[in-house]
């Protein structure tokens, strides 16, 4: 589905990866673990086309996509749920999910009561204006919105972060149920045990280089390596 | 003070005040959604007055003439927008809000030219058609059925806008381009596009504005100035992006205008310039929410 080869990004003059390489097969769960700062955000932009990588090459259902715009990538079927959610605080969580769905009539496998179902929050809020949400309903709408563009594969940018535990367990919860309905997913995470529950491999980022990858398994048991590049 | 006399002034001032809501409303919609303050805009405007003014003549004597060129000035004046924002102002919406008002400051140059190549420089009128013009007479008080007119017309494209930006995608969808573009663009959507469909409906805004005018005052090189100068305060008051501002700052312009010619005309022209800086001084971000 998504192969990354040796790619370096830069912000502006700042080097911030350096000969990232990680791949994702359809069907799967795939963790990018890594502390603040690491380059997770970076690589997840790097994958949409947000930010270019000035090396490398990344490919995309077997097509490179250097060069093609983030819109384009969308339509081919990569989603983007940012880590600080980017709502559209004006518009209601209705109209959020509304212009991300592409067509009118919601073909696609994914339309607003499908959304509605997985985070039944959304329903009873759904005239709310987006910037009215909890930081967990917002989270909710950001991957509700992503998936209202009836994506193959879905880059989820730190979906638990700042949430109280209850709420981990329902996007954990969550993450699995799209795992179920065929969806592949990159997750980047800080929160070590959700990310290894749902995924099925792991890649460990640090300072912009991948430093380790492995099964679930063998992060769970690797203690050297989670000291080293993951405890705070 | 004779009251009829002062209920006419007020009510042209109204009047006027939705032509320059309807104007405004275009620059803040413009503003709003790409965040180009378009120094242009009262140009386009200007190209709408005088292409009304072709229209009406080479149709002569037709009565429908003037309602031809209501419709058909904007869509001249649209078609230039379309041609300024995929030729040129496409290609620089990364670029600091600086060169933009450098580039729309270049363009209004330009258009400036071309009117004065095109139309020259000599003073054109528009005569209203027969059903608009002249006054209704209620007792003593005498009112222009023009103002009227444009009194049912501005509320109209009040609501059109907000029908616009509240019920259709496009409106939904600038909107949320407005704040994100970025993220508008992750959803699949093409945000240049989108931008394109905004500033033509800012141009058209102009050329209906500009349209409308034509039967009211003399249409000249240098109408632009006038008029984009208290655009930009009309949007600065209401609020940068906010329709419903631009409609506010619109009715304090024009009708606080009305009240100075009552009042005391020969200063009457400062009395707009006044509340602005009143309401600035209040509300510095503007009477409603930016979106800035």
């Amino acid at each position: 589905m998504l192969e990354v080869a040796d790619i370096d990004t830069y912000y502006g003059l700042s080097h911030i990866l350096f000969g990232v390489s990680l791949r994702v097969e359809r069907g799967e769960v795939v963790c990018l673990l890594g502390r603040n700062g690491a380059g997770k955000t970076t690589t997840m932009r790097s994958i949409m086309g947000l930010t270019p990588p000035r090396r490398g090459t990344i490919r995309f259902k077997g097509k490179p996509t250097a060069g093609v715009e983030p819109y384009l990538l969308a339509r081919q079927g990569i989603a983007y749920v940012p880590d600080n959610r980017r709502i559209f605080a004006e518009l209601t969580v209705g109209e959020n999910l509304e212009i991300a769905a592409r067509d009118a009539n919601q073909k696609g496998e994914w339309n607003q009561a499908r959304v509605f179902e997985l985070f039944p929050v959304l329903k009873e809020k759904r005239s709310r204006k987006g910037g009215h949400l909890s930081g967990g309903e917002q989270k909710m709408l950001a991957i509700g919105r992503a998936l209202m563009t009836n994506p193959d594969f879905i880059l989820l940018d730190e979906p638990m972060e700042g949430l109280a535990p209850l709420l981990v367990r329902a996007i954990e919860d969550q993450i699995l149920q799209l795992k179920a309905a065929g969806l592949t997913v990159l997750l980047a995470e800080q929160n070590i045990n959700s990310a290894l529950r749902v995924s099925n491999r792991g890649y460990v980022i640090d300072d912009g280089h991948i430093r380790y990858t492995a099964s679930v398994k063998e992060l769970w048991e690797n203690q050297e390596v989670r000291n080293k590049y993951l405890l705070v | 003070m004779d009251p009829s006399a002062v209920a006419s002034l007020l009510l042209v001032g109204l009047a006027r005040a939705m032509i320059l809501f309807i104007v405004a409303a275009g620059l803040t919609f413009v503003l709003g959604v790409l965040r180009v303050p378009n120094i242009a805009h009262g140009s386009l405007y200007m190209i709408g007055a005088f292409t009304a003014f072709t229209i009406a003549e080479v149709l002569g004597k037709n009565p429908a003439g003037f309602w031809i060129a209501l419709v058909v000035a904007p869509l001249v004046v649209a078609a230039v927008g379309l041609i300024i924002e995929r030729g040129l102002l496409s290609h620089l919406y990364q670029r600091e809000h600086l060169m933009l008002i450098l580039f729309t400051f270049g363009i209004m140059l330009i258009l400036n030219d071309m009117v004065k190549f095109v139309w020259g420089a000599d003073y054109r009128s528009v005569t209203p058609p027969e059903i608009l013009d002249g006054s209704f007479t209620l007792g003593d008080f005498a009112i222009p059925r023009y103002s009227i007119f444009l009194l049912i017309l501005g509320p109209l494209v009040a609501l059109g806008l907000w029908l616009l930006s509240n019920k259709t995608r496009l409106g939904k969808i600038s909107r949320a381009a407005a704040v994100d573009r970025e993220m508008v663009g992750v959803l699949g959507i093409n945000v240049s596009w989108v931008f394109a469909a905004a500033f033509v409906i800012g141009c058209l805004l102009a050329g209906l504005g500009g349209a409308l005018v034509a039967p009211t005052t003399s249409i000249s090189l240098g109408m632009d100035h006038t008029i984009i100068i208290e655009c930009f305060l009309i949007v600065t008051i209401g609020g940068l992006g906010n329709t419903w501002g631009a409609l506010i700052g619109a009715l304090l312009f024009g009708v606080s205008q009305s009240l100075g010619l009552l009042f005391l005309p020969q200063y009457a022209i400062v009395f707009p310039y006044a509340i602005v800086v009143i309401v600035l001084l209040l509300r510095p971000r503007g009477l409603l929410r930016s979106v800035w």
